[in-house]
């Protein structure tokens, strides 16, 4: 079937999820909370791939900068804060969300919700990308709050017994630095149950995402970039597992009635790769109003693995060093093409974001190869999550467009 | 009597390279290719194969854009372009590093999609060089040399291992004195030159090239002994082999200014050809480069030896993360409190900051390190280059004017 513009000019394309305000007061408490927990001394930023649980079983509530980055790249005021970023001399080139963090920490009346506050250690981990390390020690520079790097070497198959010793070295190294800084004793007891709360939130997503395998699909991708914002945030918290329960349902609701998540389903794709959030609205309801949605994503299912019983440090060293953007390329692909298949999808959009080199380099490789193994079509589109002066609407467009004539 | 060569052209340089590399070829050397640094040379010789410092060719056409987006950084582009372009000589594996950048890790895994045929190696590297990081990359080098064994069937051979450590040991030890002694008295000899050698011993390690360098060090280390700074010289390199620069190391004072170079991955030889062209432009032919932290000279050179007498992938792993000042590891404070010493006791009065197209570990610390010049009153130029120098004209304005300021000062 042809994607055209079927629906009414009064009747939405995309239906509002209920649990966005449930969300929205979630997401503020948590924000009132890292203010509260700079003010006692106990607030640390956070990289989105962390083992966030040793963190909070010291009763350190973290922060995160790439959400921050989502905020101000929502709020739109990514070139604003990234100039800002510049003028300290860092270079255009650098991730978006680096030099919008940078900026604020700068110029924080300048800065939505007046920057992150201040952090009192900055806790890294590079099984997303080496940029975290430079980045946090610039931080570190502005704010004197100490780095922390959980060193976690990308692996290349499976991992190996010296890389699990490693890493768990480094945790164990977290330990004695949480220790120092925030003045606590290490509780192994309290960490298995923060994972254990950690691991019933991540199921509990990860049951949502799995959802969208149905026709149509419960949750576009919007929904899912926004509703992951406490699994990022709040891992291992009895808030998440409140608000995911809540979502859950909602979207077990839908699937049961079969409501979508746009009205009129006629294209299910994949994406790849964070969302430009200055236009993330614009981009997925324009599609929607085509009939175009996104089941799946490679994006929000990097959240969707669970800590295994077992020795604590050595569940975590496992869990965290094998996030699949940790493995390579040829992992991310095998994780695309069973998406493909799974939620049975007729195409792909790969977002090349030339703020992020870790995630976006291969993509050209990526798609030759998926469709090669799939069979299905799909389209490179360029810009930046944050940095909306390097994207290009109308050239976005023309490629979707000729994406969907390919489909169709 | 040391032997200063002719002045080259730029190409003259590159095409010195493939002279070097041709003459392996023809003594049916089996070569690895590696990219990043801090690679481990000693494994590779004890393995029977030469391991030769690839390099950005100026004058290669792009043919990258089907594979890599513009924003990889622009060294890694130029590399998959000579690739693409067959420009690249034989080679019998290519080592790709784990963990150093965002680029060359998806550089390596790009490369093995579109070149299947080529033999792909990758070395992970910790972010770190404590005690663990050390084991964890002792194993990964066990793990490259059965890789080795393995897949292009020769084993590690300790009788090679042991000539191999002595070589390279030898070759640093004559390019770190090279270095002190240009920091004591910069026109002791030309940077230029220093870069040459350096390179020169990288892209086709030797005998040949060691003699080459380990007599320049000599008739340095005499030319010191005469004036008596041969006890400072040593004092100075020791410091510096383990990180810092001794109390008792006074520079004199001179009329030059004294100048310094600091990045990472580029090309110090050519970096040093735009540095002559630049001050030859302003008629400042005195004027020398006094220090350099760039990747391919200080932080290779100023590295531990392996021990013999202990397990050989542990000293390996030692010596390769002993290499000091690398953005691509953990430790922007130590790195800038190294710099600030660096400032106040070798006397820098102007500080050229090398920044590579797209590289991150390049870019993310420039800011603080300009931060520290302006506040140790040492003048300072942001260079933004390509690894081709494709901008020559504009580099060398760049640098000529910025020498111009640095001398009116
Ligand atoms: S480089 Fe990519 S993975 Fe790393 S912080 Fe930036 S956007 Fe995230
Ligand atoms: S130049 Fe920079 S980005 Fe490129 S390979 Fe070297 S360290 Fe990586």
């Amino acid at each position: 079937m042809a994607p055209d513009a079927t629906t009414t000019p009064k009747e939405k394309a995309y239906r509002k999820l209920n649990t966005s305000k449930l969300l929205r007061d979630t997401m503020t408490l948590h924000i009132l909370s890292t203010k509260q927990a700079s003010q006692q001394g106990r607030l640390a930023w956070v990289t989105s791939g962390f083992p966030v649980e040793i963190p909070v079983a010291f009763d350190v509530t973290a922060a995160y900068p790439e959400q921050y980055g989502a905020i101000v790249g929502s709020e739109k005021c990514g070139p604003l804060l990234c100039g800002f970023a510049e003028e300290l001399g860092f270079s255009q080139e650098l991730c978006s969300y680096a030099r919008s963090s940078i900026g604020s920490v700068k110029n924080p009346q300048q800065s939505p919700l007046t920057g992150l506050p201040t952090p009192q250690a900055l806790l890294a981990c590079n099984n997303i990308c080496g940029t975290v390390l430079s980045w946090y020690e610039a931080v570190s520079e502005m704010t004197g709050a100490p780095v922390y790097l959980v060193d976690m070497p990308p692996l290349e198959g499976d991992q190996p017994s010296h890389h699990l010793s490693y890493v768990k070295s480094k945790l164990e190294g977290l330990i004695e630095f949480l220790s120092q800084t925030f003045n606590q004793d290490y509780d192994e007891e309290k960490l298995i149950q923060v994972a254990e709360l950690s691991n019933e939130a991540v199921s509990l997503w990860t049951r949502a995402l799995e959802a969208c395998r149905h026709k149509p699909t419960p949750l576009n991708c919007a929904d899912r970039f926004l509703s992951m914002a406490p699994i990022v945030a709040l891992r291992g918290t009895q808030q998440a597992i409140s608000f995911y329960q809540a979502f859950l349902a909602e979207v077990q609701d839908r699937v049961k009635n079969n409501v979508g998540a746009i009205v009129d389903e006629k294209v299910r794709l994949l994406w790849d790769n964070i969302p430009p959030w200055f236009t993330i609205y614009n981009f997925f309801n324009t599609l929607a109003k085509k009939g175009v949605s996104f089941p799946a994503d490679s994006y929000t299912h990097a959240w969707s693995a669970n800590i295994p019983r077992g020795e604590i440090l050595e569940s975590i060293a496992k869990v965290y060093s094998n996030v699949y953007l940790n493995k390579g390329l040829t992992a991310k692909i095998d994780k695309m093409c069973s998406l493909i298949k799974d939620y049975d999808l007729e195409g792909f959009v790969l977002f090349s974001v030339r703020s992020c080199k870790r995630y976006s380099l291969g993509q050209m490789v990526t798609k030759e190869e998926i469709t090669r193994r799939t069979g299905v079509p799909g389209v490179i589109i360029e810009g930046d999550m944050v940095d909306s002066q390097q994207y290009n609407e109308a050239q976005v467009e023309t490629r979707v467009e000729a994406l969907l004539e390919m489909i169709v | 009597m040391v032997q200063m060569s002719t002045p080259l052209t730029y190409d003259a340089l590159i095409a010195a390279r493939h002279q070097e590399v041709q003459e392996l070829i023809a003594a049916e050397h089996g070569l690895i290719g590696y990219i990043y640094p801090h690679a481990p040379l000693e494994l590779f010789l004890a393995h029977d194969f030469t391991p030769i410092l690839l390099w950005a060719e100026p004058k290669i056409p792009s043919a990258y854009e089907a594979s890599l987006q513009t924003f990889c950084c622009a060294y890694s582009r130029n590399l998959f372009s000579q690739r693409s372009k067959e420009h690249m000589p034989p080679l019998n594996a290519i080592l790709f590093p784990g963990g150093t950048c965002d680029s060359l890790q998806n550089l390596g895994d790009v490369w093995r999609a579109r070149f299947p045929d080529d033999t792909v190696l990758r070395l992970t590297y910790p972010v770190a060089n404590d005690d663990m990081a050390v084991t964890y990359l002792a194993e990964e080098l066990r793990d490259l040399s059965n890789h080795l064994e393995v897949i292009l069937g020769k084993r590690f051979v300790m009788e090679l291992y042991q000539k191999a450590v002595a070589l390279i040991a030898e070759f640093k030890a004559a390019a770190q004195f090279i270095a002190v002694a240009r920091i004591i008295r910069p026109s002791i000899y030309p940077y230029f030159e220093y870069a040459r050698l350096i390179r020169k011993f990288l892209t086709a390690p030797s005998l040949n090239s060691l003699t080459e360098i380990e007599s320049v060090a000599t008739h340095l280390q005499n030319e010191l002994r005469k004036e008596q700074c041969l006890p400072t010289t040593e004092a100075l390199r020791h410091g510096l082999l383990a990180g810092h620069i001794p109390d008792q190391i006074e520079i004199q004072s001179t009329d030059e200014p004294r100048i310094m170079i600091i990045g990472g991955m580029v090309d110090s030889e050519g970096v040093a050809f735009h540095f002559d062209n630049a001050k030859a432009n302003a008629d400042l032919e005195d004027l020398e480069i006094a220090f350099d932290l760039l990747s391919f000279t200080y932080r290779t050179t100023f590295t531990k030896a392996p021990n013999l007498h202990f397990d050989p992938f542990t000293e390996m792993a030692q010596s390769i993360l002993s290499a000091p000042a690398e953005a691509t590891q953990e430790g922007l404070p130590s790195r800038l409190t190294f710099l600030r010493r660096v400032f106040e006791k070798l006397k820098i009065d102007g500080l050229i900051i090398c920044e590579q197209s797209f590289c991150d570990p390049d870019q993310f610390e420039v800011p603080d390190t300009l931060k520290l010049a302006e506040q140790k009153k040492v003048l300072s130029v942001r260079v933004p280059l390509d690894p081709e120098f494709s901008d020559r004209a504009r580099l060398e304005g760049r640098i000529q004017s910025f020498l111009e300021t640095l001398t009116a000062r």
